[in-house]
């Protein structure tokens, strides 16, 4: 018998919570538990009614929307064990279910939608208990609190929404533990996927907010540069499925494909952050601010921008470091129009030089904007200043 | 050998991030796969090398996507045209340039994938 099944029996037996018998999380988890009133000999069935639920699956529909994709991929790189993957909102309470016949619909199904897992009700469980962890949990078997959970193996992570609070959790169940270690950095990604596609629907309705406000607007460079900001989430995306795919056939290319899908979604997510700043119209007070990544930032945000109006942009080896006192929306709204501007100038074959630097009490960006050989125009400087943040000047 | 490695097709996108993407699970499904990084090359490489399916995104520098669809349209060639775009009128972009299938960023794969397979 394993150490967690004897802390099982004894808990059950005398009512003992012994924490050399069981890792660190998971006897926290068991504490909550038994403190919550839940019971090891079956799952307190607490299930939200038929009007609610429809109501919270109204108010959950981007979350559910978001995660439909990653669920699916979870699902497939289960493959032929038993298991479902479940997506629970912020109180634990599951939203959507994806998995086998037997494990969704079959007489031992996975609690539906509108079940209750947090660990009062339930026990440590892939849901409520990555959620009151704050993290990343893993329970094999008889880790579950309840004994009826002992023959899964249960990874779940919380989700954050696009503020960084939590929003929900992710996780998927099986009936192996070896398909479970490698479900695991699948998992990961997916709720990173997740994260990054809930950021994208919130710009996408940010967006169509902004161009409802200003009609004509629709070819506009907010619009051009929502299209550039998605394509990133589309390409990790389409890495997550793909390894998804490889996993029983070339995990190591799997887990390359992983790794690199990570990687889109956190710069998607970045690049996204900032996109709606700029886009936001809601201004704050001045604040310290690094005017050289802003700057770094926009040409990163711009490339398609600059490579579809062929222009090129060049900059020194390194930009210096330059702290200014400004409102960073206002700052990366000005900073977007003065780029712009000289893309007019340098558009089909120009070339763009920037510079940053610290002058008079000021910090500076200067664009020198360069027209294509041979076209109309001539060459032209532009300049964005404002004061260096306090105790830098 | 399966349908795939018979299957040639041309990734046309100018990010590399989801070019490189797209390259690599083509090419793990076993596609044979070309690319291109602008509509002019796009529009070279589909010319000469007649791949089965181009997967065209819209928005590259120099010639549009749905312009090159349109050019290629017009040589008359046994090749599918994909346009994958994420701008919202993408659907009225797509009928304009007669291309045979449209998808819109983010996709998912086996949408792609089910594309290729009824393409090959």
């Amino acid at each position: 018998m394993s150490s967690v099944q004897e802390a099982w029996r004894r808990y059950v037996s005398i009512g003992a919570l012994d924490e050399r018998l069981l890792r660190p999380s998971v006897y926290r988890a068991w504490e909550r538990s038994h403190l919550g009133g839940a019971s090891p000999r079956q799952m307190r069935a607490e299930q939200v009614g038929a009007a609610e639920l429809e109501l919270l699956l109204a108010d959950e529909h981007h979350l559910i929307e978001a995660g439909r994709p990653y669920m699916r991929s979870l699902s497939r790189a289960a493959g032929t064990y038993q298991h479902a993957a479940m997506l629970g909102d912020a109180r634990a309470i599951v939203l959507d279910v994806v998995g086998d016949e037997q494990s969704v619909n079959g007489p031992e199904s996975v609690p539906g939608p509108g079940s209750l897992l947090d660990e009062a009700a339930c026990g440590s469980n892939g849901i409520g208990t990555p959620l009151a962890e704050g993290g990343f949990t893993e329970l094999e078997g008889p880790e579950h609190f309840i004994g009826g959970f002992h023959a899964f193996t249960c990874l779940g992570v919380p989700l954050h929404g696009p503020d960084g609070e939590v929003t929900g959790a992710l996780s998927v169940s099986v009936r192996s533990p070896a398909a479970s270690r490698r479900l695991r950095d699948v998992m990961v990604c997916a709720a990173h996927g997740i994260e990054a596609e809930l950021m994208r629907l919130r710009l996408e309705r940010h967006i169509t907010e902004l161009l409802e406000a200003n009609p004509g607007d629709e070819g506009g460079p907010f619009e051009r540069l929502r299209q550039d900001v998605v394509q990133l989430s589309a390409a990790a995306r389409v890495r997550l499925q793909s390894a998804v795919s490889l996993l029983e056939r070339r995990p190591q290319d799997a887990l390359r494909l992983l790794s690199q899908a990570q990687t889109a979604a956190n710069a998607f997510r970045q690049r996204a952050r900032f996109f709606r700043e700029l886009a936001s119209s809601e201004f704050g007070p001045p604040q310290p601010v690094s005017l050289t990544e802003r700057v770094h930032e926009m040409m990163t945000l711009l490339a398609t921008e600059a490579s579809t109006r062929r222009v090129e942009v060049l900059t020194p080896p390194q930009l210096p470091p330059c702290t200014v006192h400004a409102d960073p929306r206002r700052l990366g709204r000005a900073l977007l129009q003065l780029f712009l501007d000289a893309f007019d100038v340098a558009e089909g074959g120009g070339a763009l030089d920037v510079w940053v630097e610290a002058r008079g009490g000021l910090g500076e960006v200067r664009l020198l904007a360069r027209p294509a050989p041979g076209a109309v125009g001539e060459l032209q400087e532009r300049r964005l200043a404002f004061p260096l943040a306090r105790g830098l000047q | 050998m399966s349908f795939a490695s018979e299957c040639r097709i041309l990734v046309a996108d100018d990010d590399m991030e989801l070019r490189g993407a797209l390259v690599d699970c083509l090419l793990a499904e076993g596609f044979q796969v070309l690319e291109a990084a602008d509509g002019e090359q796009a529009l070279k490489v589909a010319l000469e090398q007649q791949p089965q399916v181009v997967l065209l995104d819209h928005r590259m520098p120099g010639i549009l996507g749905a312009e090159v669809a349109r050019q290629l349209k017009q040589h008359r060639l046994q090749t599918r045209i994909v346009l994958i775009t994420a701008a919202r009128e993408g659907a009225e972009l797509a009928a304009q340039a007669g291309v045979d299938a449209f998808l819109r960023k983010p996709f998912e794969l086996d949408s792609c994938l089910n594309i290729l397979r009824e393409s090959c």
